[in-house]
This record gives C-alpha cells, structure tokens and sequence, in this order.
C-alpha cells in the first residue's frame, strides 16, 4: 500500500499544481477573479446545489432523467434493431453504409427539425439526444453479433435454438461485451447531446443553467454547473467501467479489440 | 458478380432504396411537405445557397476553423500521447486530467473559452481543438502501449536510440494505430466544431442550420444536415487515400480491416 502510494504521487502533482496555482493567480489579482474566481470560492458556492432557490438541485434531476431516458431507449432499440440487421448481409451492409454517414452528424443539428414536428416539448429533446446513440448502440450490438464464434452458432442451430431462445440464449449474451462497451461510449454521446440541447432550447437542466449564468456573468454559479457535468462525465466513464468490470469480469479481455 | 462488386451492392441497396422511397413519397404527397422536402429540391437548394448565398461562406469558416483545431489538436495531441505512452511519470502526471477531461463535454466549456477568447474565432476553435486532443492522446498512447516490447528491445539492440529510436522505429510500429487516432480526432474535432456553431456561433455550418430552423426554412435544415454528413464522410475519404501513401508497407486487407473500426 505504502509503495503504491509512493510510485504514484505524480498523480496528485498535475491537478494540485493547476488548482494551487489558479487559486494563487486569481487571489492576486493576476488573472481576473470576476471571470476565473478562485476554486475555494467555486466549491463554497457549490452548496446552492442544495439551495432550493437557486433550482439547481432540480436542474441536475432534469439533466440526469434526461440522459437515463435517452441511454434506455437507445439500448433497448439499439440493441433489438442491431441483432435483426445482423439476419441479413443486405440489410447489415446496407444499414451500415446509412449510419456511417449519420455517425458524424452532430445529433444537436436534428433538434429544429424535430421541434418543427413535436414542439418544444421532452419527447423532441430525448428524440434529438437518441439520435447519436442509438446509431452507436446498433453498430457495437452488430460487431458484438459478429464476434461469436462461428461454430456456437451452428450448434445452436443443430440443437434447434430458434426464436426467443437463439436471441436471448446466444444472440444476446454473446453480444454482451461489445453491447456494454456500446453503453460507455453512448453514455458519453448522450452526456454531450442532453447538455448542448439544455443550451439552446429547454427551460431546465444543467446545460440551461450554464448557459444562463453565463449570459449574465454569474460566473461562479457558471463554474458550478461545469463541475457537476465533469462529475456526471467521470461517472459515465470511470464509474461506469468500475461498475461494469465487476458485472462482467470478462469484458476486459475484449475491450481491446473494441476500443 | 465478382465479391467486390457484390459487396459494393450489398453497401448501397438499402441506402438507395431509402432515397428513392423519399424522392417519390414526397413529390407524390405522401409526407407533409413542410416537414419533408422532396430530396431532389433538399439538393437544389444545397447547391443554390453554396453559390448565391451565404453558405458557401459559412462552408469556408467551419473548414477553416477546423483545420486550426485539428492541427493543434494532431500536434499537440500525439506529442502528449507518445511521451505518456513511453514514461510512467508522464502518464500518471497527465492521467487524472485526461481521466477528468476526456468524458466531459466540450460544448459545455464553450461559454468559458468565448470568455477567455472573446466572441471571436478563438472560442470555436479551442472548444473543437478540446475534443479532438483529449481524443488523439488516448489513442495514442494505446497505440504506442500496443507496441511489443520485443520489437523495441531489438530495434535498441540494432542501435535505434535517441531520436533514431522515435524516427525509425516508434512512429513505423504506430502508424497504422495514428492515422485511426487521428481520423477519429478530425471526426471528433468536426461534430463539435458544428455543435458549438449551432449553440452560439454567427457564421459556420452549424450557425447556417439554427438560422434556417428559426425561420422554418425546412430545406436548408436538410441542406445544412447533409453537408455536415458529407464533411464526415470526406474526412474518412482523405484518411483513406493518405493511408497507402504513408504506409505503403501495409497490405491492403490489413487497411481496410484497420479503416472499418469505428
């Protein structure tokens, strides 16, 4: 324990040295303290969180709800969706050539046309937020699908697994590995769509929250706001890959193939 | 049919089914035309506005933009990822940021860089440039961690030390994983680079299709959507084309399975 801890102090050494050395510039009047305050103050000023007033609290409960919604529909539809194209070569090849010239659409750019058709309303965030995961999901759930060994699936056939029984017996669990690594990277996608949405068009959330103290240079609060996006990011990605090696000890050995 | 022409049939059936569905659906009346355009008028209208009107220019400012970030991004991004791939100290210095910074959404520091850097090109910039950075130091340092030590410890044996070691060997054993690294960080850099436009940008793509939205003008959306659809693909296109040129030695099968991961 005491020589982990002593091979691993540059760790601590980058973000001390950013945070002490910000605090420092910014208490001395170096860097503005109006646009850069200090991160003591930035973290004193985190109690709003729990300050009914300031509706912060209800803001992160919005974002998360949003961002819980979007990665379920993507997973179950993802999921569904990318094991029935795999029953066909057409459908899968066709359907790759049309979500690989989706994927690096921004999904933010389908929100006006999705308010155009729904209104301002929750089901066009969530539709708009789906759009780059549920692309995501599909292709992972594909290259999952691909992965299972050939021969498990001619056994499967000569046993007579069919129907439900081939698509949850095998399709599924076989898929599982790349599926979950599909969540992480969707988790991240859907993070990053929730929030640039929350900017321009709705009346909650975190991303409407930055982007409103930003516009009246309450910087602190602003400062706030991207502190608990950075939290959600690392445990989108760092908790979640936690979490997930426990479930599914195995999952690290095909990660790399994926990644 | 010869499998190559087969496969390519396979790629582009459905894709043209779709468009010929959306062509002839709408032109008959199908759909509500104020939500779904005829395709071929989506096109017109696409052409029309890159030579009369505005969108050639926020066309141009979006390229130029991203240039400016991939190119800081590429630099600074595999010089950072090479040397924490190569030091342990390196790495756990820039680890945690990475770690922090990596998952966080970009978008959300745009109010932050515009400001740092004003209203002007700065912020775009730097907020595409964060995303593909954070991007290009994690694939490379895999790349750089996947190399076999074997072949490092024979390169050394064979006299490749100081900056023979990174010339001659190093950057040979990456390559293929770079070049991955780096379309991906350009894909990256693009998709933010739009969305910052479109959250708080005048000019750019990305501002050309909030604009249109604002003022229900459905067929530049659809215009400003596929040119942003076809920017990604022309990313991949010149990827492809610069890989056999940088590495010559890699057979074809290799590339393509290397250019397939998404």
């Amino acid at each position: 324990m005491r020589r982990a801890l002593g091979e691993k102090w540059p760790l601590f050494v980058g973000p001390v040295f950013i945070l002490l050395t910000w605090e420092l510039l910014s208490r001395a009047d170096v860097i503005r303290p109006t646009f850069f305050p200090p991160p003591t103050e930035i973290l004193i000023r985190a109690g709003i969180i729990f300050d009914a007033g300031s509706g912060m609290g209800g803001d992160i409960i919005a974002t998360l709800l949003r961002v819980l919604a979007t990665i379920f529909f993507a997973v179950l539809i993802g999921v569904a969706l990318g094991i029935a194209i795999t029953a066909s070569q057409w459908m899968e090849r066709g359907t790759n050539t049309v979500l690989a010239f989706l994927y690096p659409i921004p999904g933010v750019l389908f929100f006006p046309f999705l308010t155009f058709l729904l209104g301002r309303t929750e089901m066009a965030i969530i539709l708009t937020a789906l759009v780059t995961p549920l692309i995501v999901m599909v292709l992972y759930t594909v290259a999952g699908v691909r992965s299972i060994d050939r021969t498990l699936l001619e056994v499967a056939d000569n046993y007579g697994a069919d129907g439900a029984r081939r698509f949850f017996g095998i399709l599924v669990p076989g898929a599982l590995p790349s599926i979950v690594t599909g969540i992480r990277v969707s988790l991240g996608f859907t993070l990053i769509a929730v929030i640039a949405i929350e900017m321009v068009g709705a009346s909650n959330g975190l991303g409407q929250f930055l982007w409103s103290n930003w516009q009246i240079l309450r910087v602190t609060d602003m400062y706030v706001a991207l502190l608990i996006i950075a939290v959600l990011g690392l445990l989108s990605s760092v908790g979640f890959d936690a979490v997930a090696d426990r479930m599914l000890p195995w999952r690290r050995d095909v990660q790399g193939a994926q990644t | 049919m010869s499998p190559s022409v087969y496969r390519g049939a396979q790629a582009w059936a459905i894709p043209i089914v779709l468009l010929a569905v959306w062509e002839t659906s709408t032109r008959a009346g199908l759909l509500d035309p104020r939500f779904f355009p005829v395709l071929s008028d989506i096109l017109v209208t696409a052409v029309d506005q890159l030579v009369n009107g505005r969108l050639g220019l926020d066309l141009v400012l979006t390229l130029q933009r991203l240039m400016m970030a991939f190119a800081l991004a590429a630099v600074l991004g595999v010089a950072i990822g090479v040397a924490s791939g190569r030091w342990r100290t390196v790495e756990l210095l820039i680890r945690p940021i990475t770690d922090t910074l990596y998952p966080l959404p970009k978008i959300a520091l745009l109010p932050l860089f515009i400001i740092i850097f004003g209203r002007g090109e700065g912020a775009y910039v730097i907020t595409a440039f964060a995303t593909g950075f954070f991007q290009i130091i994690i694939s490379t340092r895999g790349s750089v961690r996947d190399v076999p030590s074997d072949l490092i410890e024979a390169g050394r044996n064979f006299g490749a030390t100081g900056t023979r070691f990174f010339t001659r060997l190093l950057f040979p054993a990456i390559a293929p994983g770079l070049l991955n690294g780096l379309r991906l960080g350009m894909a990256t850099c693009l998709i933010t680079l739009v969305a910052a436009e479109f959250v708080g940008a005048e000019y750019g793509l990305g501002a050309m299709i909030r604009r249109a939205g604002q003022q229900f003008a459905v067929e530049e959306v659809y215009a400003g959507i596929v040119l942003a659809g076809v920017l990604g693909l022309l990313i991949n296109l010149a990827f492809r084309l610069v890989t056999p040129i940088v590495l010559p030695w890699q057979r074809p099968a290799q590339r393509a399975a290397g250019g397939q991961k998404v």
